[in-house]
């Protein structure tokens, strides 16, 4: 072997890579006879050993904490939309508030919408929680329900809004605004789900409220109402809260708190 | 968070793909410190380091499908990724130096790889961290990455080959190459003015 095969072979010598016994055994016997590949080898052996040392002084460092929680919440948010149907987009963890999380906080809205149109029109029942003494009606933040709860409350429109009752008879609904508050203060069941018992109520957990509009802090609010719900999993997600996958098909209840006109403000998830 | 350690990469990412948010976390604790500490190594900047970690994990979940586990391990794959967005920054920020070599073809002169007594020998091993990582930092990003690869991450010739797109030889002659630059380098750190003097030390090639 001569310095220029030696020099062929010396990165994998110096590294330790398994080599040819044969080779090995001709660029020892080179090293005996050249001084200056012996050197260089040296050179080489102290390189690695210095690269080594290099590796182990950053082996423990990793990436930050929060790139994880970012990264989580960007894989919920997507295993969310996932579930709703729509494919995985190209997007930025930065942004904020993208148009999946407004869509999600806009269904939240309308179900709190629609479920408030169905307690008011379901009757008296178990399930409700009054929270203050209201003494205006519930106005649901569409136009469409709001026509409605104020042809339930009496308003301005000369023909009764008329619904047909289990026994299949008419039942009037123009009903006047006292009538509607006194109703409102009772009792009531929601068709979406059962309400919970004395027992049901001490054995729920519950989150905190959170927040669904800007701006409008709970404290402001003097009346609020208390309306409990079933909704998709997957909304859980859309409040960095966990999910199970496997459970995404299936409903979760959930609490809403009403301001006065009837936009859901707060919520919170039951177990 | 329940983590799964038995599970290998690809079923972790199969599990991913399927919503599973513990294989995604289990995946991405079991890859993010290479991710990060190779960026780290190429890029001399945490910052750098963080944003590709973060950026390779949107990508899996952006580009699931591209990965095919025939033609490579998901590992080299998400090198891979980490590697383009390393190169992209360093691209934009301009933050390496340049040096005066370039062609790998050029492997060269075996003459300038010389060495007079011990190189390396005087340094403390705070110095020869601080020397070598420098050293790493300043070389061209085409040897620069079989270092890491290499050296620093104890990758094989044929994982650093699949994670750079190119063939085994490019690595093996790439790396010699490089390991050549950083011998110049320490020792021109070492001793200034040694460098030069390489040029005009004999060699047998006997």
């Amino acid at each position: 072997m001569n310095c220029r095969n030696f020099e062929t072979a010396i990165t994998e010598i110096a590294r330790e890579q398994i080599l040819e016994a044969r080779s090995k055994a001709a660029a020892l016997t080179h090293l005996h006879e050249c001084r200056a590949c012996a050197v260089r080898l040296a050179d080489e052996r102290a390189l690695s050993a210095a690269l080594t040392t290099v590796a182990g002084s950053v082996a423990e460092n990793v990436s930050a904490q929060r790139i994880e929680g970012a990264l989580v919440s960007e894989f919920r948010r997507r295993t969310s939309v996932d579930t709703i149907g729509a494919t995985w987009g190209r997007r930025t963890i930065r942004r904020t508030w993208s148009p999946w999380s407004i869509a999600a906080a806009a269904t939240i809205l309308a179900v709190a919408s629609f479920a408030v149109i169905e307690f008011v029109l379901s009757g008296p029942g178990k399930s409700s929680q009054q929270l203050s003494h209201a003494t205006t009606a519930v106005v649901p933040s569409s136009p469409a329900s709001q026509e409605t709860i104020a042809e339930i409350a009496g308003g301005d429109r000369p023909t009764p809004f008329v619904q047909t009752g289990p026994s299949g008879a008419p039942r009037s609904l123009d009903r006047g605004r006292n009538q509607f508050r006194e109703a409102a203060l009772k009792p009531r069941s929601l068709p979406s789900t059962s309400g919970p018992g004395p027992s049901e109520v001490r054995d729920e957990i519950v989150t905190d409220f959170m927040p669904l509009t800007y701006g409008a802090g709970l404290s402001q609010l003097d009346e609020m109402q208390l309306v409990r719900l079933e909704l998709p999993r997957s909304v859980l997600q859309s409040f960095g809260l966990p999910m199970n996958a496997e459970r995404a098909g299936q409903r979760v209840k959930a609490d809403v708190l009403l301001g006065q006109d009837g936009v859901a403000r707060a919520i919170r998830f039951v177990r | 968070m329940t983590l799964l350690p038995a599970f290998s990469d690809d079923e972790l990412f199969r599990l991913m793909l399927a919503g599973d948010e513990n294989a995604f976390v289990s995946l991405y604790r079991r890859r993010q410190g290479g991710i990060y500490r190779f960026a780290l190594q190429m890029s001399g900047s945490q910052s750098v380091a963080e944003d590709v970690t973060q950026e390779v994990f949107i990508v899996l979940m952006n580009d699931a499908s591209r990965y095919d586990p025939e033609k490579g391990t998901l590992s080299a794959y998400l090198y891979g990724i980490a590697r383009n967005h390393v190169l992209r920054s360093l691209g934009r920020e301009r933050s390496f130096v340049s040096i005066d070599n370039s062609s790998e073809d050029s492997l060269g002169s075996v003459a300038e790889f010389v060495a007079h007594d011990d190189p390396l020998g005087d340094l403390t091993r705070s110095e020869t961290i601080e020397s070598v990582r420098q050293a790493v930092t300043t070389l061209p990003p085409h040897y620069r990455e079989v270092v890491v690869l290499c050296d620093l991450h104890e990758m094989s010739y044929a994982d650093a080959a699949q994670v750079l797109g190119c063939a085994v030889g490019t690595v093996r002659s790439r790396l010699h190459r490089a390991r050549g630059l950083l011998i110049e380098k320490l020792r021109a750190t070492e001793e200034p003015g040694a460098a030069s003097r390489l040029a005009d030390t004999a060699r047998c090639f006997a």
